[in-house]
């Protein structure tokens, strides 16, 4: 049992991660957007390309890799959000739904849905716990997200930057008004955003099978945790997501027929939303 | 003046769709099995893309479930038709009632939010429908069910012609009903809902109701098409009902916009065709779905109803003037 806690934990850990791009997204737009883990996915094909099939260095492929996403998801903002934001929010959902299928089809014909294999970032013997090896790549994933945990409550909670996002999530027309350029930091919150998903799917892409559609399985997971976190809380999000980590990895281990997993996770939304539609964990601004 | 203007533009619009029926036909008939065949693949998508017409566009209501609610009754008729040797057209009740009842399921979960949670609601139904139900033996057999060709009487339908008649006479009668519901007032009453729902509830329509008939509405169309897939296929997969062609009939029913069927079927046939009538590795048909969704949203947000009206227009405008 222990053993299948721990495992949980470290997937909950990049469920939490993913979580908190949503969030850092739904904070200023108030849209749940679905081409997260695929703008993810693309910087994470970059990466590989650069690192694995033409021997780049680490550090420039995972900066390459991290400015793609960053670019795709400030291109998002540009094309798609903003010339929607005087629509309905299910309107800029949909179409981010585009993004994410527009970003698919290009991945499918760019790299095929054939899998291939990704080496860990960083390798070695791990630690034993309970009998279960913890590897390097989970220890970094941890620590990295909580870096970017203590980063973006330190830039939100500090910032000048922080404090123009906190006040355009808050009254997008005050802020203006106030002299904020709401453009601007909507485009920087997508661009962070989009960064974000890109160094998360790079940390991932070596822990699962790694093709077109990796992110898009974890993306569900991510959803329900930023859900359960309100949508507004970061800290709330990435929480939620290591409990839902570890509720699935004791579900898993409980009931093995295919499925049930993915029908409780469902009853969980069903249940919390019916009980509280603002999520268990809504932040204040 | 005005009264027989609209009632014109109605006889217009109904010779327009009985010649558009009339042509399918003929070409439908008289077309290679193949041909013929994609034909009616698309004829059942239609079917099933009306039905999230009539939620997303009339009631205002949204769907990420519509895959499994299609999928779901399929399942069932063709593991009942396989199990009991019984020909899946007489079993179309069933999948029609399945199809209500997954209608009525997800409506239950998403009349309790609202705005963005419906989307999350019905995403959550869909992937429990599909991870769940779609993974059990019980119902999806091997993975692969296989069914023999229908009969009617003394006669086995074992061609795509000769099932054709009765695909496209489903498609045209889940076509009229919609028609004649959008006149009723039912019609009205989604309408209006959609549009402001404060006016609606102060003049007594019960939204709970009407939001979850819409969704029981979709349910059954989506029942519908469910149901003559394996009569039309003959083979059902989970691989035919990913999660994925929720999103394209999504798209169908944002590119279509609010307004008549000629929008949704005009929508279904471009995207479903590009998808069955040119290869799938061509650069048009990969890329056309996601780019219509995102153009149509950011620069035609009335869809294609909202273009045809002002086609329809200025035509009108070039008569008058002559």
């Amino acid at each position: 049992m222990t053993i299948v806690l721990i495992n949980g934990f470290f997937l909950g850990v990049l469920y939490g991660l993913l979580a908190v791009g949503l969030v850092v997204v739904y904070r200023v737009s108030r849209v749940i957007t679905f081409a997260h883990g695929e703008i993810g996915m693309v910087g994470a094909f970059v990466f590989a390309a650069l690192w694995l099939d033409d021997g780049r260095p680490l550090a420039l492929a995972v900066a390459a890799g991290v400015g793609v996403s960053a670019l795709l998801g400030a291109a998002t903002e540009l094309v798609v959000v903003r010339p929607l934001r005087t629509k309905s929010r299910i309107s800029v959902m949909v179409a981010t739904f585009g993004v994410s299928n527009l970003l698919l089809v290009f991945a499918v014909r760019r790299w095929s849905l054939r899998p291939r294999f990704m080496k860990p970032i960083i390798t070695g013997g791990g630690v034993r716990v309970s009998g279960l090896t913890i590897r390097p790549i989970q220890f970094l994933t941890f620590g990295v997200s909580v870096f970017l945990l203590l980063a973006l409550g330190l830039l939100i909670a500090r910032s000048s930057f922080g404090l123009r996002l906190r006040a355009t999530a808050l009254d997008p027309i005050a802020a203006a008004e106030a002299g904020v350029n709401v453009n601007l930091v909507s485009l920087g919150s997508w661009a962070l955003a989009g960064a974000l998903a890109g160094l998360s799917a790079i940390l991932v892409s070596s822990q699962v099978v790694f093709s077109v559609f990796f992110m898009t399985g974890l993306m569900l997971r991510a959803l329900v945790a930023a859900l359960l976190g309100g949508l507004t809380s970061i800290t709330g999000a990435f929480g939620a997501g290591v409990a839902l980590g570890v509720t699935e990895g004791y579900l898993g281990y409980q009931f093995l027929a295919p499925g049930v997993v993915e029908l409780t996770l469902a009853l969980i939304v069903l249940v919390v939303l019916a009980l509280r539609p603002r999520g268990l964990l809504a932040a204040e601004y | 003046m005005v009264g027989s203007i609209q009632i014109g533009r109605q006889h217009s619009s109904g010779f327009a769709a009985l010649a558009g029926v009339a042509v399918v036909a003929i070409v439908g008939m008289t077309s290679s099995e193949v041909t013929t065949f994609k034909i009616g693949l698309i004829l059942i998508f239609v079917t099933s893309a009306i039905g999230l017409h009539v939620l997303v566009n009339w009631a205002g209501e949204l769907s990420l479930a519509h895959a499994g609610m299609v999928g779901l009754p399929a399942f069932v008729v063709a593991k009942l038709s396989s199990d009991l040797d019984v020909s899946p057209l007489v079993l179309a009740p069933v999948g029609l009632a399945v199809g209500v009842a997954v209608g009525g399921v997800v409506a239950i979960a998403a009349l309790r939010v609202s705005g963005l949670y419906v989307a999350i609601v019905t995403l959550a139904a869909g992937i429990a429908i599909d991870r769940f139900f779609f993974t059990k033996n019980w119902l999806i057999g091997d993975g692969n069910l296989v069914l023999s060709p229908p009969r009617l009487g003394p006669w086995e339908l074992s061609t795509a012609r000769s099932l054709f008649p009765i695909v496209l006479g489903v498609a045209v009668i889940s076509a009229v009903s919609v028609r004649l519901m959008m006149q009723s007032r039912v019609g009205r009453a989604l309408s209006l809902i959609r549009t402001d729902p404060s006016v609606a509830a102060s003049v007594g329509v019960n939204m709970a109701v009407y939001r979850a008939g819409a969704y029981i509405i979709a349910g059954a169309l989506a029942g519908v098409a469910g149901a003559i897939t394996p009569l039309w296929v003959q083979r059902v997969s989970p691989a035919s009902f990913p999660l994925s062609l929720s999103f394209t009939y999504l798209s169908v029913a944002v590119v279509a916009g609010s307004g008549s069927l000629g929008g949704v079927v005009a929508a279904a046939v471009a995207l479903e065709g590009f998808r069955l009538f040119i290869s799938d590795t061509s650069f048009i048909a990969a890329y056309i779905g996601p780019v219509a969704v995102i153009v149509t949203l950011t620069r035609f947000p009335g869809g294609l109803n909202q273009q045809g009206r002002w086609i329809r227009g200025l035509v009108a405008g070039i008569f008058t003037k002559s």
